[in-house]
C-alpha cells in the first residue's frame, strides 16, 4: 500500500504543534501494529554502516540529515518526519538499516533530531574539507589496492579533497604540456 | 576428437574475466579527447553548453592557476578507480569505451568521488545520484560532436584521431606505467 506523503505530513505537523503545548510527555517506546501505514524509524547498524550518508540523501522526507560536529560526522534523524517507508532500508549499499515498526513517544513529539549513528571524518591535508568517512575512506581504498591498484597512484591524491585533487591534477597536467606554472 | 576440444576450450572461455572493461575510448574507436591548455582561454563557455545540455549540472569544471586554465573532465580512465569503488555496480563501460554512471542503480554514496584520483565524480544533492561528464555518448554514438567540443571558440577541446604519440600516457598524473599500443 502507498503512503500518501502529503496527508502524513500536514498530520504530523499538528500533531507536533499539539504536543509543543503540552507540559510532559512520557518517555516510552510504542508498538506499532503493521497496518498502521506511517510509523517507525530507521535502525542503524554501526558495525556495518560506512557513513557515506546515501540514506540522507535519498530520503524524501528530509527526516535524515548529516551534522559535522569537530572531528565527528553525526547522521541524525528527526522521527516526526520519518513515515517508515524503508527507501532508505532499500537502498543502503551496506544494507546496514533496519526499519522498526515502534517509536519513542518523547522523540516523537518532540522537534529535536536523535543521533543515529556517528562515524570519523577524514579531512583534505590542503584546505581541510571533509572527504569522507573514516571507515569508507578506508574500505575503498584498501579495495582499489586489492584490485591492483599501485600505491603510486594514489601516493598524491589520497589525502585531497574532491576540489583540491582537481586543482593538483590540472597542474599536472597543464605542466606536462612544457608549461612552467608559478 | 575435435568435440572434445571445442568443449575444452568452451570451459576455459567461461572462467576467464572478460577482459573488455579494461579497453578505453582511445583503444576502441581510434580516436583521443585532446585536451590544449595552451588554447584555453578560460571563458567557460564549456561548463555553460554542458549543463544545458545535462538538465541544468555542469558535469566539468574549468581549473585557473596562474594564468593558464584547463577544463578538467572525466578523463574515462583505461583503469578506472570509480567503477572499482562502486558497490552497486553502477559504473561501468559503454560500448564506446565510456565509463558511465547508470544512474537508476546509483544511490549516491560517493565512493566513486571518493576513489576518483582527478575528482570529477561529485555527489549531486539534487539529483541525488553521482554525476561526471559522460563525454555526450548519446550524441557521439549518433555521430555528433559533444556539446563542449562543439562549443569552445578556442579549439581547446577537441576529438581528433589518435597518433600513437602515447603522450597520454606520459602526461596522465596517475598512469600506470604499462604498454597500451593496443589503439591504432
Amino acid at each position: 500500500m502507498e503512503i500518501e506523503r502529503e496527508k502524513v505530513r500536514e498530520f504530523r505537523q499538528a500533531l507536533l504543534r499539539f504536543a509543543q503545548k503540552t507540559p510532559s510527555i512520557p518517555d516510552v517506546e510504542i508498538e506499532v501494529p503493521e497496518y498502521l501505514l506511517g510509523f517507525g524509524k530507521p535502525v542503524f547498524d554501526a558495525e556495518k554502516c560506512w557513513g557515506c550518508a546515501a540514506c540522507k540523501i535519498r530520503c524524501l522526507d528530509g527526516a535524515l540529515e548529516v551534522r559535522e560536529d569537530g572531528e565527528r560526522r553525526l547522521i541524525v534523524l528527526y522521527p516526526w518526519k520519518c513515515i517508515a517507508c524503508e527507501e532508505c532500508a532499500k537502498l543502503c549499499p551496506k544494507e546496514a538499516i533496519t526499519i522498526v515498526h515502534s517509536i519513542n513517544l518523547r522523540e516523537f513529539l518532540s522537534d529535536e533530531p536523535v543521533v543515529c549513528v556517528e562515524h570519523d571524518v577524514v579531512r583534505c591535508e590542503n584546505c581541510g574539507k571533509p572527504i569522507g568517512a573514516a571507515k569508507q575512506v578506508d574500505e575503498v581504498f584498501s579495495q582499489l589496492e586489492g584490485a591492483g591498484y599501485p600505491p603510486s597512484h594514489w601516493r598524491r591524491s589520497k589525502a585531497l579533497c574532491e576540489e583540491c585533487r582537481r586543482l593538483l591534477s590540472a597542474r599536472m597536467l597543464i605542466e606536462s604540456w612544457g608549461i612552467e606554472l608559478a | 576428437m575435435e568435440a572434445v576440444d571445442q568443449r575444452v576450450e568452451a570451459e576455459v572461455v567461461e572462467t576467464v574475466k572478460p577482459p573488455a572493461i579494461r579497453i578505453g575510448y582511445r583503444s576502441l574507436t581510434g580516436k583521443v579527447f585532446y585536451v590544449n591548455p595552451d588554447r584555453c582561454i578560460g571563458c567557460k563557455s564549456c561548463v555553460l553548453v554542458c549543463s544545458l545540455s545535462h538538465a541544468g549540472t555542469p558535469m566539468l569544471t574549468v581549473q585557473m592557476i596562474g594564468e593558464y586554465s584547463i577544463p578538467m573532465h572525466c578523463q574515462h580512465c583505461e583503469v578506472s578507480a570509480c567503477m572499482e569503488a562502486c558497490p552497486e555496480e553502477a559504473i561501468s563501460r559503454n560500448e564506446l569505451g565510456l565509463v558511465i554512471i547508470n544512474e537508476s542503480k546509483c544511490v549516491g554514496c560517493g565512493a566513486c568521488a571518493i576513489a576518483c584520483p582527478f575528482g570529477a565524480v561529485r555527489v549531486d544533492e539534487a539529483r541525488r545520484v553521482a554525476v561526471k561528464c559522460d563525454l555526450c555518448f548519446d550524441k557521439l554514438e549518433k555521430g555528433e560532436l559533444p556539446m563542449c567540443v562543439r562549443t569552445c571558440p578556442a579549439q581547446a577541446v577537441q576529438i581528433i584521431e589518435c597518433i600513437g604519440c602515447n603522450f597520454c600516457v606520459a602526461s596522465c598524473p596517475f598512469a600506470r606505467k604499462y604498454p597500451l599500443g593496443q589503439g591504432k
